[in-house]
């Protein structure tokens, strides 16, 4: 036990380790001087010297091994640079933002579980039924549209014609429906298939059949074992869609004005701010990780089998 | 139920090559230059001269749904080819191979999927800046992966299989085990990916170009078409609204074809395993 | 029973209450005015910092010794009344009446202090105001410069000149104490200020109780923000936003001619581009008038002269002009005349083997010069002429490299109506922003002389002398004097818009239900 412990937070290291050099590479590739970039915002004049004694300062004229163990020295102890544009510490900017993009994923993914779980095993059980027919013409529908434009259309009807919803999301009691609806919708599309597939896969197995012919109810059975037996499974979906859900906040919370971590880097990829880019883009994918052990930690506590596979790997 | 899964993937295909045949011959035929301004004809609506209206510049909106179906559909399958190729060549190798390179690449791969898959191609795009070529290597960036770990996966699998043994007893190369025997088997589950994927690469170029990160304007790109066109939504909604319906037609034709390929597939193994 | 009854008494009295407070609640004016970062975007409410002062201006925070009427002539304001002793010397009378929003009063000594400390942390302000020395004696302000200063009343409406309280503390997130209508209760840099009306305010009890200013970037929002009521003023519309509210009457729609000006900068190092008749062919394709009336849907007027007609020395009265129409053909001509023809029919047309390919350089946020830039793109290639469209968030190091032949640039020509200020910044050799490596002696030569003459006649005069000359060179293209554009909810009153890019929140502005 102890050992597979080790071995996976070895990797886990390794993974992080990994993720922070390619956020370095990434910003380290990108064109444009830093410096120069720095000192002539706002259109300020500076002479070449002055750019060069910044470059000097901030050390980018070493090597690139170099930069990145002083950069990965940094952030270890907590320092991810400062933002050009606001001049503020980039975790302070990410700190900011990330609750608002908390609060707009984790409901967002509860809706569309909301939405998505009882139209899959409704879907499932009434396989090419009338409801799955539609479900399947609505989810296509979803899955082909670009978010950006569900909101905009979304914008138009719910803000516009019928006055319902704020446009500017930021500090409006109602101000994150709008944007939850779009993520939720065109997460669900997906999302009722995959559980759809999986309650369809649990269906065919053997002890539905036993179940039925012991008399108890469909309904029963759908809902008491089966869907009870699909949690590992939708749970890790879940875990899954968590990213996608971070991806998708980019677009959706720049529409609706929600000052959450996408909007954020959107703004910050327009104005050149790399380290805020640089950031984002290091603390997303650690939270992503961090998400995904957490899905594999509560799966194995979930499902009998795999803590039994476990056990019986152990004693081998 | 087999016969109408063949049927349904013919015709889902047949509406796919039409749409890129069409997207390929339009482009000879277009009405109007799509990129000829007018001010004295601009945002006019729908009329049989402009059949989808004229735009903000009075460029012909019909004419440059037309031209952006090239560069929006082309684009998505040279993406999805190029990383068709790189993931399956760099999954073949990792999978043939083994050990060391094996762990490396799997490493590198489980690293490249940490990063949200949207998150990871507007940071690239963003940092290399905007432009259509930039926004291709970002997409690139995000889907290489999955063919690789599939190809990989797949290279085992069939290198465990009962008649690749008898080959290599009969003392065929490496070579030509690899290329006569496993390759084949691996082209249809990754055809199946590929085909899955170019709608969702349409709609990540068209995010990624909504959020100014893709293909610039004047290109007549739908992504380009749609985020120029959102602040006539109301006063003028043909600009906006047919570069999204072609958007929307196209990703559904090859959502629709994705699905009936894997079907298809489904429904072969299901033959051959019975 | 008693209980029941005194219960009902309680009961009653507490609905009154709260109807009460409720009633108050409505009486309590407030207005929500949104922009875009452009406009509304500080980094901090201290008006010495960067540019934040032009921002505090706008948001009816921070005031001057001098404000700019709408011909941009400096009027008395913190200031009562000046004497120009001598060319170096002016001798301010301040107002007895103000105090700082804190309560403190605004003095003669006051004003020097926070002069020296704006100095101190803004290189900029003594490139505006050349001030020598300061001397305070009650409420009298004198101000020595270094060099004469004819504009210097103009050069004290700068909003970096603002005048606050830099004796008390500024607090790092309300910053400075100002003598404007409202004061910052709550401020987020970059996304939204909250402000209550400056109880000590002396020009007169603002009328708004609150206002709550928005800055968000997309433009699109903001409109339907304002359709929405969501906001009721939406400051700097862009001018494709207008059609949404040309024929609303829940709308009131203002505008005036600014100073802010679009016009293209030829790189005279480029080789083809030394030759005025390619120059001048090119600012021919230039469709002004289809420009003006589509993409600023009228909210902006043709130019075919050098500064707006805002201004006194503005417009192209009296002005020998090489370009007066949109003439595609005369274009063809004059490119012809300067030795181009296509001789290898590829469509553009070359001389000794170059093809006249140019690159355009732009903003890429500014999306009527990205429609300007699709437009001359079609327009130049009718006349053979390739147009390569480059698009930069920070322009200015591209263009000090020298890297582009075209640039579409978008200033405000005489913000503070000191008549200098564009040519000093522009026009004369080894300028800030001479990024084209333009040198005419006579334009130099009136410049210098503008900044030792007085008379206000004699300087337009310097200066339509000017315009003459740039014209004659076509190293510049102006094409079109924007509009400032603000459009507001019809229940808003006493709005006035100006055509500085100051002062939008004043103390006259209500809101009635």
């Amino acid at each position: 036990m102890f050992q597979i412990l080790l071995k996976k937070t070895g990797s886990f290291l390794i993974i992080i380790i990994g993720i922070t050099f390619l956020s370095f590479i990434l910003s380290y590739l990108s064109p444009g001087d830093p410096a120069s970039i720095m000192l002539k915002k706002g259109g300020n004049m500076v002479s070449e010297e002055v750019v060069q004694q910044k470059r000097e300062e901030l050390g980018l004229d070493s090597p690139m091994v170099e930069q990145y163990f002083r950069w990965l020295k940094g952030i270890l102890k907590g320092d991810f640079g400062t933002s050009y544009r606001s001049k503020k510490s980039v975790v302070r900017e990410i700190t900011e933002s990330l609750p608002y993009t908390i609060l707009l994923t984790v409901s967002s993914l509860l809706l569309t579980m909301l939405i998505a779980i009882p139209l899959g095993l409704l879907s499932a059980k009434f396989k090419d039924g009338w409801l799955d027919n539609a479900l399947r013409m609505i989810t296509y529908l979803f899955s082909s549209l670009p978010s950006f434009f569900v909101a905009l259309v979304l914008m138009y009807i719910f803000s516009l014609k019928l006055k319902l919803l704020p446009v500017i999301a930021k500090g409006n009691r109602n101000g994150m429906v709008m944007p939850m609806l779009v993520l939720a919708l065109t997460l669900a599309a997906w999302y009722i298939r995959q559980v759809r597939a999986i309650v369809l896969s649990e269906l065919g197995k053997e002890y539905v059949e036993g179940l039925l012919t012991r008399g108890v109810s469909e309904m029963s059975i759908l809902f008491r074992h089966v869907l009870r037996n699909c949690l590992a499974p939708i749970i890790t979906l879940t875990g899954l869609s968590f990213g996608t859900m971070l991806g998708g906040s980019t677009i959706v919370e720049s529409i609706f004005s929600w000052p959450g971590v996408g909007k954020m880097a959107v703004d910050a990829i327009t104005a050149r701010d790399y380290p805020v880019i640089q950031g984002y883009v290091l603390w997303m994918a650690v939270i992503v990780v961090l998400i995904n052990a957490l899905v594999e930690i509560i799966c194995s506590l979930l499902d009998p089998r795999i803590r039994r596979g476990r056990m019986s790997s152990d004693e081998a | 139920m087999k016969h109408k899964v063949r049927r349904q993937l013919i015709f889902r295909a047949a509406l796919a090559a039409l749409l890129l045949a069409g997207a390929d011959l339009c482009r000879k035929v277009l009405p109007y230059d799509p990129f000829k301004t007018d001010m004295r004809s601009a945002g006019k609506p729908p009329s049989a001269a402009h059949w989808f209206g004229t735009d903000n510049l009075g460029r012909d909106v019909f004419s440059r749904v037309l031209q952006g179906s090239q560069t929006s559909l082309y684009t998505a399958i040279c993406i999805v080819l190029i990383v068709f190729l790189i993931g399956t060549v760099i999954g073949i190798v990792s999978g043939y191979l083994g050990g060391i390179a094996d762990t490396v690449i799997m490493k590198i791969i489980t690293i490249f999927q940490a990063f949200p898959s949207f998150i990871l191609a507007v940071a690239v795009a963003g940092m290399l800046g905007p432009g259509i070529i930039n926004g291709m290597i970002s997409l690139c960036a995000v889907y290489w992966t999955t063919y690789a770990r599939l190809a990989r996966s797949l290279v085992q699998q069939i290198r465990g299989e009962t008649y690749i043994k008898a080959a290599k007893l009969c003392g065929a190369s490496k070579w030509q085990i690899m290329l006569r025997y496993i390759m084949p088997n691996m082209i249809a589950p990754l055809a199946v990916t590929a085909a899955l994927d170019v709608g969702s690469v349409i709609l990540s170029m068209a995010g990624l170009s909504f959020l100014g990160l893709g293909a610039q304007r004047p290109t007549a790109e739908w992504g380009v078409m749609m985020s120029e066109a959102r602040t006539y939504l109301q006063t003028a909604p043909w600009i906006i609204l047919f570069p999204g319906l072609a958007l929307f037609i196209s990703v559904i034709i090859f959502n629709l074809l994705g699905d009936s390929v894997r079907d298809s597939l489904d429904a072969r193994t299901e033959r051959n395993s019975y | 029973m008693k209980r029941k009854a005194a219960a009902i008494v309680i009961s009653m009295a507490m609905l009154a209450g709260m109807s009460a407070s409720v009633f108050a609640a409505d009486v309590e004016k407030h207005l929500t005015a949104g922009a875009t970062t452009g406009f509304f975007g500080a980094e901090s409410l201290d008006p010495g910092y960067n540019w934040d002062g032009w921002i505090m201006s706008i948001y009816g925070i921070s005031e001057n010794l001098f404000r700019l009427n709408n011909n941009f002539e400096a009027e008395p304001w913190l200031c009562e009344s000046y004497e120009n002793t001598d060319e170096l010397t002016w001798v301010l009378h301040l107002r007895d009446d103000v105090l700082f929003s804190n309560g403190n009063k605004m003095t003669a000594d006051a004003v020097k202090k926070c002069f020296e400390r704006t100095a101190a942390q803004n290189a900029r302000l003594l490139e505006t105001v050349y001030i020598d020395s300061m001397e305070a004696d009650g409420q009298t302000l004198t101000i020595k410069t270094t060099k004469p200063e004819p504009t210097l009343l103009n050069d004290l409406c700068d909003p970096l000149m603002a005048v606050y309280d830099s004796e008390s503390e500024i607090d790092p997130e309300l910053g400075a104490s100002c003598t404007g209508p409202f004061v910052a209760t709550a401020f987020e840099a970059m996304a939204e200020v909250q402000m209550k009306k400056n109880e000590n305010y002396w020009g007169g009890e603002p009328k708004l109780d609150t206002v709550d200013l928005k800055i968000v970037d997309d433009q699109d929002a903001l409109n339907m923000a304002l359709q929405n009521g969501e906001i009721d003023l939406v400051a700097q519309l862009p001018a494709a936003g207008t059609s949404l509210f040309e024929n609303d009457d829940n709308f009131v729609m203002d505008s005036v001619t600014s100073t802010r000006t679009s016009f293209l900068m030829y790189n005279l190092n480029t080789p083809a581009l030394q030759d005025v008749n390619v120059r001048n062919a090119l600012s021919m394709a230039i469709d002004r008038e289809g420009f003006a009336e589509v993409v600023f849907n009228g909210f902006a007027e043709p130019s075919y002269g050098v500064f707006s007609p805002a201004l006194a020395y503005g417009g192209t009265d009296g002005l020998d002009l090489a370009v007066t129409k949109f003439d595609p053909e005369g274009a063809a001509a004059l490119l012809a005349e300067a030795g181009y023809e296509d001789t290898d029919g590829d469509g553009i047309v070359d001389k000794d083997g170059e093809n006249l390919s140019l690159t355009f350089v732009t903003y890429s946020y500014n999306t009527e010069f990205l429609q300007f830039a699709d437009m001359f793109q079609a327009q130049l290639a009718e006349i053979g002429v390739d147009l390569q469209i480059q698009t930069y968030d920070v322009l200015d190091s591209t263009m000090e490299a020298g890297e582009f032949d075209i640039a579409g640039l978008n200033y405000a020509m005489a913000p503070t109506g000191n008549e200098g200020y564009f040519a000093n910044m522009v026009f004369v050799p080894g300028a800030s922003n001479n990024y084209n490596g333009y040198d005419n002696a006579k334009v130099t030569e009136n410049v210098e002389k503008l900044s030792t003459t007085y008379g206000k006649e004699d300087r337009v005069a310097l200066m339509r002398e000017m315009n003459q000359e740039i014209m004659n060179d076509g190293a510049y293209a102006f094409f079109a004097n924007q509009k400032l554009i603000c459009v507001y909810n019809k229940k808003v009153t006493g709005f006035e818009i100006n055509p500085t890019e100051y002062y939008l929140i004043t103390n006259t502005i209500d809101i009635t239900e």
